[in-house]
């Protein structure tokens, strides 16, 4: 049973029954829709003003992270969402105008995915496909070309290549800066 | 500072390419080693240390292909470092501090890759010291 800000923005999901069997195919139903244009939290994170983005800190994230956890109450692969939303979030932070909060993200990043490698809790791939979708390196690369966040960027290229989502095309775009 | 931004940036960038030599499978590795080919000596005599990381991570890497012969020799292959030889004999790119520190790699490159073609290699530098590297600029 879906309750909270979910049963909210996913009504269509509060009558799905779920085995394990399907556990797959609905959590990236639940992951797509979370990431539809309209879809409440995701959305609002993304139209977050700058001055907001200055004031949030790490705490904040985990917060937002863990009240919206609490509220999705038995729902399956809630997990997968927290972290979906928390990358929402870091992306916010790293296309912020504030070095100490890209730097932010990317340190963050980097300790989801060692913290998910070690727990198994979501695979690495996800978090690969996100880095792929988003186009982090593209942004770190050709937008913000700062020294400390490209030095950062190795650990995000091992997650892509640990993870085969690495192109050639990345390594390109790398050796053209 | 847009000048020391510049460089600082390209500084950080090489340090992320020999970082990732060591992840990289074998055909990205190929295309790293025809890149880091193309840099200009002045380049690769300022960045020589990064260089020479790039090198032994891919040697690092080749553990991972252990089982694959093949593969193996083809990097190798690949690896030329006639390059950093070129480097040390250009009279006009390098400075004298660049040269020695690239002659340095050169000579570590050569041990630890065991190449075959070391001897020659040694036997170069020795003459190209004889006579003096600091001969040139």
């Amino acid at each position: 049973m879906v309750t909270g800000i979910l049963s909210e923005i996913a009504p269509t999901f509060t009558k799905v029954e779920i085995n394990h069997e399907d556990a797959v195919e609905f959590i990236q139903a639940v992951n797509s829709f979370l990431y539809e244009e309209n879809s409440g939290i995701c959305q609002k994170i993304r139209q977050l003003p700058p001055t907001q983005v200055k004031d949030l800190n790490e705490e904040e994230i985990v917060s937002v992270v863990k009240a919206y956890y609490e509220q999705s109450g038995d729902l399956m692969g809630k997990e997968l969402y927290c972290a979906k939303i928390q990358l929402e979030l870091l992306l916010v932070f790293l296309q912020s105008p504030y070095i100490d909060k890209k730097l932010t993200a990317l340190n963050e990043i980097k300790k989801m995915f060692d913290k998910r490698t070690k727990n198994k809790e979501v695979p690495g791939k996800t978090l690969a496909k996100w880095l792929s979708e988003c186009n982090v390196i593209e942004y770190i690369y050709k937008e913000a070309k700062h020294p400390e966040l490209i030095s950062r960027s190795a650990d995000l290229i091992n997650i892509l290549a640990a993870n085969d989502k690495l192109e050639v095309e990345t390594l390109e775009l790398i050796w053209d800066t | 500072l847009n000048e020391h931004k510049h460089e600082a940036v390209t500084e950080a960038t090489l340090n992320v390419i020999a970082a990732i030599a060591r992840v990289l499978n074998s055909d990205m590795i190929g295309t790293m080693i025809i890149q880091i080919h193309k840099l200009p000596l002045n380049m690769l005599g300022e960045y020589i240390k990064i260089v020479k990381l790039f090198y032994i991570n891919i040697l690092h890497n080749f553990t991972r292909f252990q089982n694959e012969t093949k593969t193996k020799q083809e990097l190798s292959n690949k690896i030329n470092l006639n390059i950093l030889w070129e480097a040390i004999q250009d009279e006009s790119e390098l400075s004298n501090k660049n040269k020695l520190a690239t002659l340095d790699v050169l000579i570590d490159l050569m041990i630890i890759f065991d190449l075959a073609n070391t001897s020659e290699f040694l036997i170069k530098a020795i003459d190209n010291l004889k006579i003096g590297v600091s001969a040139v600029k």
